[in-house]
């Protein structure tokens, strides 16, 4: 999986990388199954995040030929290795200032060759890709949504590489580079925003998938080890403190693995962009969090080379800021906060259970990349505080309370012309966020009948009235604040290693129970993850 | 900064260059005792790099123990060596009280104090590099109490068979594991060696909580420059709200770490010493990561280039809590001080205190930490909490006897339900009592710089304590009200906003201003 390189010193194989790929391009194409690719992402390099991102990257890069409706070139190119050329040293997430020209070489109006000049930056995969798909200007002075075009470039128009060191995923290869050759236009001129949009759909999915990876390996990982060591005659595990700060996470990761596939479970539908905003933010930072505190808790055996619980919190800080930034996500969502609130439609408990309980199957007929965008801007949003009554939860949970205050805090945030700045924008994404985790973890419960996930429902529901209290404290607004929940003492009857992992997989079964394919066979030749 | 190509181990640490600077520093430890005389020398010579720093205070620290145990002559003789700080076994982590490596007198010795020692010790840092390494050892194996160990002072040649282990974070330092097997001078008396090691570690409690203070020190400024330089939707980033309020944010609680930990070195040589000191390594060093985290992203993928300090520091700082004593040992030790601290009568004197903080937080002083006395530091003169609070007349509505009676109620509701001693409640206990110490800070921050400007790290910090008390009732499902957090004063809009947060986090010159 990895090669020691003259120059680079150990990175990827990219050989292999290159040998391999194409089995996760052809879960895409001819049908796009987003759920296979995981899994077959998941086969082939599952275990070592450098690889899963090397190989992600090249993937999301390939799948721009999809969104660009180029589907020959792109299954006529699945033996190539391609790179996301977007970014430039200068510009960040703002590709509308991108300074790369791509000029026609013909007078033709359908001319599709072009030539292509400028420099990208922190590209990964850039030095060893076969392909580049790059983002440029037809013409340099304009700066409009419609400035953008979407080019595919052969590595031999590129040149000058230099490699980009990172405190992440070192094995990775990023550089920056020249452009100066010809390359050939993806779909049409001016398409190249909408191109990128249409493609970063499914691929937040693809992304938060990786968290979701890192938090599975190393969550339980961190049981284990605190089951296993000895320390003042005892197994940290049996002491409260420590079974306490292990609960937490372990009830915390559940939500999030929950998150994940009840978001994947509705991807065929108009929520596609919604949950896939929220996952790409709020779900990675979280994820974040919860590997950082986990690294913390178990100690000096998490900091060794050979550890996944410190690798895994240290390559989690990438995944919420690459390719989108968690801001510019969240502002997104906040566009949602008046239907979100406002919606009267009255869910039907049954039947969202039996998409949860059947929903991967149906994501795979989603076609997410093809999705109309008019329809993903207008999720088919319902009655939020009704849908938590009929769950019924053994709680005093006052959903109508949290939407009476978020009605009244935007109402105040509009009132004092804030709904356009950008400070309270984000925060409000964050609350619908914070909200809809709430609303998962309500699910969640639902979903497996655990008791204890009555206290993530508490943990949510309070984690959403600490953000939210925030907001008025910090603007001195004059909506109420919120109370807290009170949850369940800890109390366990099982052996501790035993309780916390049957609690964790409680969560993640949702998934394997609903039509996860078994593992498949793997063509001739080809390594599983190490 | 500067590494070597080792032909074993790769990009290195220079260890010569480590060795040249180390006299200086420790020229602030013996004859006389400077804490942070021995800090500003280290930073002079290694320039904060996380890898230098931490190398020479592990040395450092290790050659303290000669100190503590008022070995003077050994102390001269050895001064400027690299030492090693051979404690932990792999089995053990933080209990020293079960490590294996036995000690066993040379007879020929005739009663001195020569010792042939044997065993294995692991995850050390410099091991391979030191030239000497003080060794906690067991005289009588069976022994498990805390007399049951002892402190050694031991020549490289003593040891072998080093295998590095290799770390996620600090990459450029060298930790190996490796065997004892031969001779080693006894430090101190036999059966000493854990007080030794606590009498050392009190002062060592703020060396390593330097690194985290350090850490933000060079991070924070690091992000604002970058965010007030890139540009993006044709403005520079801190021109917008959201990057502006989050590095407001991330500035107050920087200046209150900042000022905390100096506030803390300002008060080190009295009875408070292992009060603070416990909570810089356990308290404030988990805040300088959180701090890091949320900078490294903020600022995004710049700082994740290898020649960034902001990801870097962000990584290393998961180290600090963690090495030398996890930051939940450190909590626990606070929790003992629990009810002193919430029900002490004594009025504290606002005006001594503002006084010794202006006039000392920032200045090097010779002291006598290393040699403190135990019975002293397990009774710090705590002093009415809310009660000073109060008296310090912030312009702000902050009830501090509303937070103090909240605890008081926990602590009851804990005791009734037979849970006092919970680590579970105990660790929480010992965190709240961390957060309301830090608010205290956060008021003496603004008394003593006169500063308005950090009034909201203030209000910050007692809503940071309002949410832990909430969550500790929550979780616990005591009947007792939650805390209602307190409304900010509103977000400044300077026209400068790279240099108002400069200022900020300048608290140093806003207190000699």
């Amino acid at each position: 999986m990895f090669v020691t390189d003259p120059d680079f010193g150990s990175i990827v194989d990219f050989d292999h990388l290159r040998g391999s790929i194409r089995h996760l391009y052809d879960a895409l194409l001819p049908d796009f199954n987003m759920h296979k690719s995981l899994q077959v992402g998941t086969e082939l390099y599952g275990d070592e995040p450098d690889l899963m991102i090397a190989a992600g990257a090249s993937m999301l890069a390939w799948m721009t030929i999809i969104a660009a409706g180029e589907d020959e070139i792109a299954e006529e190119l699945k033996d190539s290795l391609f790179t996301l050329g977007w970014t430039e040293e200068e510009i960040g997430s703002d590709l509308l200032s991108a300074r790369t020209i791509a000029t026609p070489l013909c007078a033709d109006p359908n001319c599709a060759e072009y030539h292509i000049k400028g420099r990208k930056w922190l590209i990964n995969n850039s030095y060893h890709a076969d392909y580049h798909t790059i983002v440029a200007k037809t013409d340099p002075h304009s700066s409009g949504p419609r400035s953008l075009s979407i080019f595919l470039v052969p590595q031999s128009s590129c040149k000058n590489w230099q490699r980009l060191e990172t405190h992440v995923l070192s094995r990775m290869v990023l550089t920056s580079f020249d452009i100066d050759g010809p390359g050939r236009l993806l779909g049409k001129v001016g398409h190249g925003l909408q191109i990128l949009q249409r493609m970063a759909m499914p691929s937040k999915y693809q992304c938060a998938y990786v968290g979701i990876k890192l938090l599975n390996e190393a969550i339980p990982a961190s049981i284990d080890h605190l089951s296993k060591k000895r320390i003042f005659n005892e197994n940290p595990i049996n002491f409260s403190n420590v079974l306490r700060q292990m609960y937490n996470l372990a009830l915390q990761g559940s939500v999030l693995n929950f998150i994940y596939y009840r978001a994947l479970a509705f991807s065929a539908g108009s929520f596609l962009q919604f949950h896939g905003v929220m996952l790409k933010s709020w779900l990675l930072l979280r994820a974040n969090e919860l590997l950082g505190q986990n690294l913390l808790v178990v100690g000096s055996k998490g900091f060794l080379a050979e550890s996944v619980i410190g690798r895994n919190a240290i390559d989690s800080f990438v995944l919420p800021v690459f390719d989108g930034h968690y801001t510019i996500n969240t502002l997104m969502t906040a566009k949602h906060a008046r239907r979100y609130l406002g919606a009267s439609r009255r869910a039907d408990v049954q039947q969202r259970m039996a998409a949860l309980h059947h929903g991967i199957a149906s994501s795979r007929a989603g076609d997410q990349i093809r999705a109309n965008s008019r329809r993903l801007r207008n999720p088919d949003f319902f009655d939020y505080a009704r849908y938590i009554e009929d769950l019924a939860l053994p709680l005093p949970l006052d959903a109508q309370l949290v939407v009476r205050a978020m009605q009244q805090l935007h109402e105040e945030l509009g009132s004092r012309e804030l709904l356009t700045d950008p400070e309270h924008r984000y925060k409000l994404g964050t609350l619908l966020h914070w909200m809809e985790a709430l609303l998962a973890a309500c699910e969640l419960w639902k979903a497996t009948d655990e008791p204890h996930f009555l206290n993530a429902v508490v943990m949510q529901h309070n984690g959403f009235v600490n953000q939210f209290n925030q907001v008025i404290s910090e603007s001195a607004l004059e909506t109420s604040f919120l109370p807290q929940m009170r949850g369940a003492p800890l109390k366990i009857n099982e052996e501790p290693q035993a309780f916390l992992l049957r609690l964790y997989e409680r969560a993640r079964q949702i998934a394997r129970s609903s039509a996860e394919p078994h593992p498949q066979p793997l063509p001739n030749g080809l390594e599983r993850g190490v | 900064m500067y590494t070597v190509a080792d032909p074993q181990f790769g990009d290195i640490l220079d260890y010569e260059r480590l060795r040249a600077g180390m006299m200086d520093v420790l020229d602030n430890v013996y004859p006389t005792f400077n804490l942070m005389g021995s800090m500003l020398a280290a930073s002079r010579h290694f320039n904060n790099d996380p890898g230098y720093m931490t190398a020479c205070a592990a040395s450092g620290l290790a050659y303290m123990m000669l100190v503590a145990a008022e070995e003077y002559e050994l102390a001269a003789q050895l001064k400027g060596k690299i030492f090693t700080l051979a404690w932990t076994e792999e089995h053990t982590g933080t209990d020293l009280l079960s490590i294996r490596t036995r000690a066993t007198p040379i007879a020929a010795d005739g009663g001195g104090k020569q010792y042939h020692i044997e065993g294995e010790k692991w995850l050390i840092n410099n091991s391979w590099h030191a030239d000497y390494h003080s060794v906690l050892a067991k005289v009588d194996p069976g022994a498990t109490g805390p007399r049951s160990i002892s402190l050694f002072a031991m020549p490289h040649s003593s040891t072998k068979n080093w295998q590095r282990l290799e770390t996620h974070v600090l990459k450029s330092m060298v930790l190996t594991k490796y065997d004892i097997d031969g001779p080693a001078t006894l430090i101190g008396q036999e059966g000493r060696g854990l007080e030794i090691l606590q009498r050392m570690s009190l002062p060592s409690k703020y060396h390593c909580a330097y690194m985290g203070v350090k850490m933000v020190d060079d991070s924070l400024p690091a992000a604002i420059e970058h965010l007030s330089r890139k540009t993006i939707f044709n403005s520079n980033p801190i021109q917008f709200s959201n990057v502006f309020r989050q590095l407001y944010n991330l500035t107050q609680q920087a200046a209150l770490i900042n000022f905390a930990f100096f506030r803390a070195l300002a008060f080190s040589d009295s009875p408070f010493l292992q009060f603070h000191g416990i909570m810089l390594k356990s308290w404030l060093l988990l805040k300088c990561n959180e701090i890091l985290s949320q900078n490294l992203l903020v600022t995004g993928s710049k700082g994740f280039l290898k020649q960034s300090n902001i990801g870097g520091n962000a990584i290393d700082s998961f180290v600090y809590p963690v090495f030398d004593g996890h930051y939940t040992l450190n909590t626990l030790l606070t929790y003992k001080h629990t009810r002193r601290y919430l029900t002490a009568k004594a009025q504290g004197d606002i005006d001594a205190r503002i006084s010794t903080l202006r006039e000392n937080a920032y200045l090097p002083r010779e002291g006598k930490q290393i040699l403190n006395n135990s019975r002293e530091t397990r009774h710090p003169p705590f002093f009415d909490y809310a009660d000073y609070i109060k008296r310090c007349r912030l312009p702000i509505p902050l009830d501090a006897s509303r937070l103090v009676g909240a605890s008081r109620d926990l602590l009851e509701a804990i005791s009734r339900r037979g849970d006092s001693n919970e680590p579970e409640y105990r660790y929480k206990v010992g965190m709240l009592v961390h957060n309301l110490e830090a608010l205290l800070a956060a008021v003496e921050l603004c008394k003593a710089t006169d500063n308005n400007e950090y009034l909201n790290a203030a209000l910050m910090q007692y809503n940071e304590t309002g949410k832990l008390l909430n969550r500790i009732i929550s979780e616990g499902a005591f009947d007792i009200d939650f805390i209602q957090p307190l409304r900010l004063l509103p977000l400044p809009k300077p026209a400068d906003p790279r240099g108002f947060l400069l200022r900020l986090l300048d608290v140093k010159g806003q207190l000699r201003a």
